[in-house]
Formats: structure tokens, C-alpha cells, sequence
């Protein structure tokens, strides 16, 4: 691993991938998600309630509570965001390395230099890579035969975003003693930071907020639109239990099926924010080349994604974004480039290619491994 | 590594213990509106009345904060796009609807506020107050900052629209910025990753 960094070359590639990234954080105004949890954080900061974010208790401390921290080398909640968000690329590399299918120095040049990504930390500093990489890292130990530190991991990675909790499935055997075991770890690591908050409200209604985030949203409240979304939205939690059954006859390698469910959820869902492109960078990393050159057409989508919302209900919470830094450029303001029909037009073919790219990556890998 | 993990778990819920901990929780009865619904003999029984008789200790609602947004928090807002400057004269009210913040300041103090709009956003309780309006004392200056060049972009002072003109601003095209950014990148990828016809620099 030490050897790598010996390579000039190399060592000028990560510098590079990490000066672009905090180029953005400091020259860019940012996405506006995160000034939703700052203001989340604020409220717990003021011993006022601070539920609201559909994400676990636990969420709120790690990672959202985390770039508070920050301030203590002045830099503000919403920049610290993002610089976690770089820290949990790192996080993926480690927990993709440790499946011990590919080299090092592809995971690095991969997640360093993938544009998706770049725009993930840079623009919206958001949390999913956190939770894929800790289900990664729980499927890493599970391949060495343990129960205990698997149950855990996921569990650590179910508290951060509880969407990942579909793929429970997978870490389930024929053995029920073993299921058990894990179930205990799994129920124990989850519920404890519940417990510690002692109090009952807060528990409820936590948990009634992650049950509507992901149960019952529907597509109207999402960004990317897909074409066979009337259809499957309705049906979607059929579905996404149909494709798990089918995911376990299909091969017996966890890594296998946790890498083609997080995908599969977005096509069936049928219309998610565009910051779940992330569910796909595992995908996109085992589909090699083609997930190298499908990340530049997520990203095209990804950027168009930022113009949603001032052509759907004229909020200016996305777009304003792109606005720089008026310290070191001066006054400015952001340009609309299209009218709103142009922009409908380009963003449905967008967001349609986007979905049938997925599709394909998914067919891609299927073959690939046979 | 395992270790670690479990450490670091801990300290989480550490903090997370500390911070839950501090708040005020005010005892209230819960309203389960759904139990009115019921038919009168059902509703009437020791059972569902007892029900409704359940204390639950809640956080206390959020309640008009008067901390200004700290220096930090303001460099968020005001350091990014344009800011436009206006002057307020003293003993007068004012209501100003605007898309994202304000900053009103003279000699003696200095507020900065998020607009209504943008605070219920950001789910803040550190903003203006619904009607838009407050009083000032002395003779004061208002920054009012805007983003994004826009015909929806707007600015009303005393429900009197002014018309937003942008001077010696530099106006942005971002998206001709990100795809000459994405070309440089796929460049930079077909360099080092695309071209590679090796495998061995993929799979171990």
C-alpha cells in the first residue's frame, strides 16, 4: 500500500482530486440539503426539537452533528459538511479494498478522479457514501465467516441512512443460530442510541418519519423522472422483495447482491433525488470501464438536477449553488440558461438516458459475472 | 478495526447522551385525534379514555430565537453572489420580502437575518418574523443579498416592489463552467483509467 505513494505521478493525481474538491467547497455557494440539517443542528444546539431529517437519532450526531467541529478551525457548519462527505470516499476505498477483488490503485483513481463524485462532495456533501461504506465493510467481514462485527457494521450503517436496511436479507443464512446471533447484534447496536434520548416522543416520532420517508414517498416529491415510474412506483415494495428473492437464487456472493439491490431500488422507486447517483458508485466501480464513462452521463444529469427546482416551483435553493465566492471573484450573479421548456426537455431525456444507463450497468455486471 | 469502530460507536451515542439530555421537555397530553373517530360505546370505555389520558413528555416547541447568525454562518450568505445596499431612515417600520437574507447595520448594532422564506428552508427559528417586518431606531443600511439572476428574483420594501438592477456584476454561466469541467475530467480519466488495456491495474 506504502509503495503507491512512492509514485510522483500518483502522489500529484490525489493532490489534485483533493484540491478540486476543496476548491468547490470554498469557491461555491453549495447545495441547499445542508442548510436543512444546519438548521436541524441549530435547534439541537438549542435544546429545541430537533426532529425533523428522516434519518436515525443516531444520524444526527454522526454524521450531521460531526462538522460543527469544524468551527474550530473556522470553517463553517455547511463547508464542514462537505469536507465529511470527502472523508467518506476515503471510507469507500478502505471498505472496497478489504473485498480484496481490486487493486488499490483502481479504487483511488476511481474515486478520485470520478466527476460524479467530485460533485457529490464538492456541491452537496451528503451522507449515502457513509452508509454504503459501512454495509461494505459489515459484507467484508462477513466474508471471513463472522456474525458479530457484520451485524454490527450494518447496523452502524442502517443508523446513518435506513434505506440500506433492504439488504438485511442478504446477511441471513440457512442457519438459524446464526441469523439470531446477528439479529441480536443488529436490533442492540440500532435501538441503543434510542434508548439513551429517554424519551419516548422523540423515539416515535423519529421512527414514524423514517417509515413515511421510506415507505410511502412517492415519485411527485423526487427529482429524476423515469418513464416506467406510474407503473412501478406503486408496486415497488412488492417488487424490491421479488428482486431480493431473486438476487439470492441468483448468485451466493453478498457483495453481488448488495451492489445490484441499491440500483434496483432506484429504477423501482422510479424516481429518486439526484443524489442517490451515489447508491450506484459500487456498481459503477465493479462494471469498470463502462461505470467509468456511465459516471460522465450521471453527472451531466447531476448538475441539470441543481436547475429542478427553480423550473418546478421557483425556489432558488439549488440553483444558487453555482453562485462563487464574491471574496475572490467579486459580485456575481448566476445565469439561467434555458427557458423552462428547453430545461423540461433536456432534463426528461437526461433523466430518462440516466435510468436506462442504470438498467444497463445492471445487465453489465450480470453478465460480466457469468 | 472492529475496535475501533466500537469506540468510535460509543462516543456518538457519548454525545448524543449529552446532547438529548439537555433539553427541556415539557409534559403534555398527546392528542390521538384518530380515537375521536370511534363509535360512541367504544370510545366511551375505560380502555380508550384512559388513552387519551397519556402524558408524553415533549422537547419544548421552537420558539422566536434572538441569537443572530454567528460571524461564521454569515460569511455563508452574504460572501457568496451580490449583495445590493439600500438605507433605512430611523423610528420607521419596515417589511421587506426577499428570496434569502438581510443584513441591517449602522454604528450601534448590526442584525442579520435569513428572510422568511429562505428560514423556513433551512429550518431555522433565526430569521424574520412571518409579516416580514421590524423597527429600527437609528438611520441604518440593509444588504440584501441575491444569487441567482432571475425574473423571479425579488425585493419589497413596504409592499413596494423595487426593481433589482445588477451593476458592475460579473454574471456566471455555471453550466458551461461544469462541462468544460466534465471534459477535462473525462480527459484526465481516459489518461490514467480508459485507455489502460491491462487489467492487472483493475482486478488484483
Amino acid at each position: 500500500m506504502s509503495n503507491i505513494f512512492k509514485d510522483k505521478q500518483f502522489v500529484l493525481l490525489i493532490s489534485f482530486a483533493f484540491l478540486i474538491r476543496l476548491s468547490i467547497i470554498f469557491l461555491f455557494l453549495g447545495h441547499s440539503d445542508p442548510d436543512n440539517s444546519a438548521g436541524f443542528i441549530e435547534n439541537l444546539n438549542n435544546q429545541q426539537d430537533p426532529l425533523g431529517m428522516p434519518y436515525s437519532i443516531f444520524s444526527h450526531i454522526f454524521p450531521y452533528y460531526f462538522p460543527e467541529f469544524f468551527k474550530i478551525i473556522n470553517i463553517d457548519y455547511l463547508k464542514g459538511l462537505r469536507i465529511m462527505s470527502m472523508l467518506s470516499e476515503i471510507l469507500l476505498i478502505f471498505s472496497i479494498s478489504r473485498l480484496k477483488i481490486f487493486n488499490i490503485k483502481y479504487l483511488i483513481y476511481f474515486v478520485a478522479l470520478n466527476p460524479f463524485l467530485i460533485l457529490y462532495s464538492g456541491f452537496h456533501g451528503q451522507t449515502d457514501l457513509w452508509a454504503i461504506s459501512f454495509a461494505i465493510l459489515a459484507i467484508s467481514e462477513l466474508n471471513k465467516k463472522k456474525i458479530i462485527s457484520p451485524a454490527f457494521l450494518f447496523a452502524f450503517a442502517c443508523l446513518i441512512k435506513p434505506m440500506v436496511v433492504v439488504s438485511i436479507f442478504f446477511f441471513l443464512t440457512k442457519n438459524l443460530r446464526n441469523n439470531l446471533k446477528f439479529l441480536s447484534v443488529f436490533i442492540l447496536t440500532c435501538i441503543l442510541p434510542y434508548i439513551l434520548t429517554f424519551n419516548f416522543y422523540i423515539i416515535l416520532k423519529n421512527l414514524l418519519l423514517i417509515f413515511n420517508y421510506m415507505f410511502l414517498t412517492s415519485k411527485i416529491t423526487t427529482h429524476v423522472l423515469w418513464i416506467f415510474a406510474e407503473f412501478t412506483n406503486k408496486y415497488s415494495l412488492i417488487l424490491i422483495i421479488l428482486s431480493i428473492i431473486f438476487l439470492k437464487r441468483y448468485s451466493d456472493k453478498t457483495i453481488n447482491h448488495f451492489v445490484l439491490i441499491l440500483p434496483i431500488v432506484i429504477l423501482l422507486k422510479g424516481g429518486l433525488a439526484s443524489q442517490y447517483f451515489s447508491w450506484l458508485i459500487p456498481l459503477l466501480i465493479f462494471n469498470l470501464k463502462v461505470g467509468i464513462i456511465s459516471s460522465f452521463i450521471f453527472s451531466i444529469n447531476y448538475i441539470f438536477s441543481y436547475y429542478n427546482s427553480f423550473f418546478a416551483n421557483g425556489e432558488f435553493s439549488n440553483i444558487n449553488s453555482f453562485a462563487l465566492n464574491n471574496r475572490f471573484f467579486g459580485d456575481n450573479v448566476v445565469l439561467i440558461p434555458f427557458d423552462i421548456s428547453t430545461f423540461n426537455n433536456i432534463y426528461l431525456v437526461l433523466s430518462n438516458i440516466s435510468m436506462f444507463l442504470i438498467l444497463a450497468n445492471v445487465i453489465y455486471f450480470i453478465y460480466q459475472k457469468k | 478495526m472492529i475496535r475501533y469502530f466500537l469506540i468510535f460507536y460509543l462516543a456518538v451515542n457519548a454525545i448524543l447522551f449529552t446532547k438529548f439530555n439537555q433539553f427541556t421537555y415539557i409534559e403534555k397530553f398527546e392528542d390521538i385525534k384518530m380515537l375521536d373517530r370511534l363509535p360512541s360505546k367504544i370510545y366511551k370505555t375505560h380502555l380508550i379514555q384512559s388513552i387519551k389520558e397519556i402524558k408524553i413528555k415533549a422537547p419544548s416547541e421552537k420558539s422566536w430565537n434572538n441569537n443572530l447568525i454567528s460571524e461564521l454562518a454569515q460569511s455563508r450568505y452574504l460572501n457568496y453572489g451580490t449583495n445590493l445596499k439600500f438605507d433605512l431612515i430611523a423610528n420607521e417600520e419596515y417589511c421587506i420580502d426577499t428570496p434569502k437574507v438581510i443584513k441591517i447595520f449602522n454604528k450601534n448594532e448590526e442584525y442579520f437575518q435569513l428572510s422568511s422564506k429562505y428560514k423556513k428552508l433551512y429550518a431555522s427559528n433565526r430569521g424574520m418574523p412571518k409579516n416580514n417586518c421590524f423597527k429600527i431606531i437609528n438611520d441604518s443600511k440593509l444588504t440584501v443579498n441575491f444569487d441567482v439572476l432571475s425574473d423571479k428574483n425579488y425585493l419589497s420594501i413596504n409592499n413596494e416592489n423595487i426593481k433589482i438592477s445588477y451593476n458592475d456584476v460579473i454574471k456566471i454561466n455555471p453550466l458551461l463552467l461544469l462541462l468544460f469541467f466534465l471534459f477535462i475530467m473525462l480527459i484526465i480519466n481516459i489518461y490514467f483509467l480508459l485507455s489502460k488495456r491491462n487489467n492487472e491495474l483493475y482486478i488484483l
